[in-house]
């Protein structure tokens, strides 16, 4: 049995591979650097897609995973099942409180209406004071370019707060967003002591 | 003293007041097409902002509001004080299920991160087979527009559901919202 590691990351991202191969590049690529880094991975628990193959390179580094999954999906046919940990909650909405209670910081990788529906939950929370983590949307191939011009409008018209925007980073390669968390617990660490 | 409503039209909107003039016009324009309408408002109980507004022009137009409000918001400055229905929830979960449950459809105004949140969280329950009551958006000045170019850019990288498209029904004024609805719960009466 693994350790449970000091920090974890919680990832969103597509249950399908979508149709530009960085993005699966960008997924294997942030499985590694989070298990290279120590850093665990929550997540949903699925086997297919962006989110499959995150799980399956953070595995293959030798990283820890921990998958919350709601018991209707108990027994589904593309769940990935090397797990270090795995949370079974009873609905949709204890998952998500759950994956957000495991987490340290939180991960969008692209996707689709269920990602951006995490994503914008997560940011959501933090624009009302509910968590103080750090919120990374990677932007592949400036697939989130188009969200990242809305939130731009809410500012603009006054919808949006100047401080949310201290509370997400837009990264171009995953690797980043390792490096910047770290900085982060460092810096965070420094200021406690 | 209005009547409690048998239809009710959740609204999403923001607790700030918008930069836009137009912004609050197209409040004050959906409660006032919701009263005329005999449709109730299910909101989150909230005085300030475009929020407020919509609720207050609903009651100006004898319209009857519902507020589903978490404590400590019960008579504090906040809260909309000519509320006819007070629900009070645990947490904000709790707001967001019964909301869903007691309303017959929902419309997003233009607003911040809470309205898209609650947005993007119906439109994916219906993903999830649990949710057949129409959501409007109101693409006011094509403040959304943005957010429709992200889902083009989903379709585009195969992220999007086939049948994504036919979960909401974009308007560009609020009335049309409140118009649909009415025809919606025509069909649903008539299917009955």
């Amino acid at each position: 049995m693994k350790q449970i590691p000091p920090n974890r990351l919680c990832v969103y991202c597509g249950s399908n591979a979508g149709a530009n191969a960085i993005f699966l590049e960008h997924a294997k690529q942030l499985g590694r650097t989070m298990a290279d880094a120590g850093l665990g991975l929550v997540y949903g628990g699925g086997g297919g897609g962006l989110m499959g193959a995150v799980a399956r390179s953070v595995k293959t580094a030798n990283g820890h995973v921990t998958s919350v999954i709601p018991t209707a999906l108990l027994g589904a046919q593309d769940m990935f099942d090397e797990v270090d940990e795995r949370h079974v909650v009873s609905d949709y909405h204890g998952r998500k409180r759950r994956m957000v209670d495991l987490s340290d910081g939180f991960v969008a990788l692209p996707g689709g209406p269920g990602t951006l529906e995490e994503l914008s939950e997560q940011l959501a929370w933090a624009a009302g004071g509910f968590h103080a983590k750090p919120i990374f949307i990677v932007n592949s191939h400036g697939f989130w370019g188009r969200f990242l011009d809305l939130l731009q409008t809410m500012q603009r018209e006054g919808f949006m707060g100047r401080e949310i925007t201290a509370r997400y980073i837009v990264v171009n390669e995953p690797e980043q967003l390792v490096s910047l968390f770290l900085a982060g617990r460092r810096n965070a660490g420094a200021a406690s002591d | 003293m209005p009547e409690p409503k048998d239809h009710r039209l959740c609204v999403f909107c923001d607790t700030r007041s918008a930069s836009d003039p137009r912004f609050p016009s197209s409040a004050v324009t959906l409660g006032l097409t919701m009263a005329e309408a005999g449709i109730g408002l299910v909101f989150a109980g909230d005085a300030r902002g475009t929020m407020g507004t919509v609720a207050q022009a609903v009651k100006a137009n004898g319209g009857w509001v519902t507020g589903v409000v978490l404590p400590p918001m019960p008579g504090t400055a906040d809260e909309f004080a000519a509320i006819d229905e007070r629900l009070v929830v645990a947490d904000r979960q709790e707001r967001k299920r019964l909301m869903f449950e007691i309303s017959d459809g929902f419309v997003a105004l233009p607003g911040g991160l809470d309205v898209l949140d609650a947005l993007m969280e119906h439109l994916t329950w219906m993903q999830k087979g649990r949710h057949c009551k129409p959501v409007y958006l109101v693409n006011d000045g094509g403040y959304w527009d943005p957010l429709l170019d992200m889902f083009k850019e989903m379709r585009r990288q195969d992220f999007l559901p086939h049948n994504f498209d036919a979960r909401f029904t974009k308007v560009e004024r609020p009335a049309e919202a409140v118009a649909g609805l009415r025809q919606h719960l025509v069909r649903r009466g008539a299917a009955a």
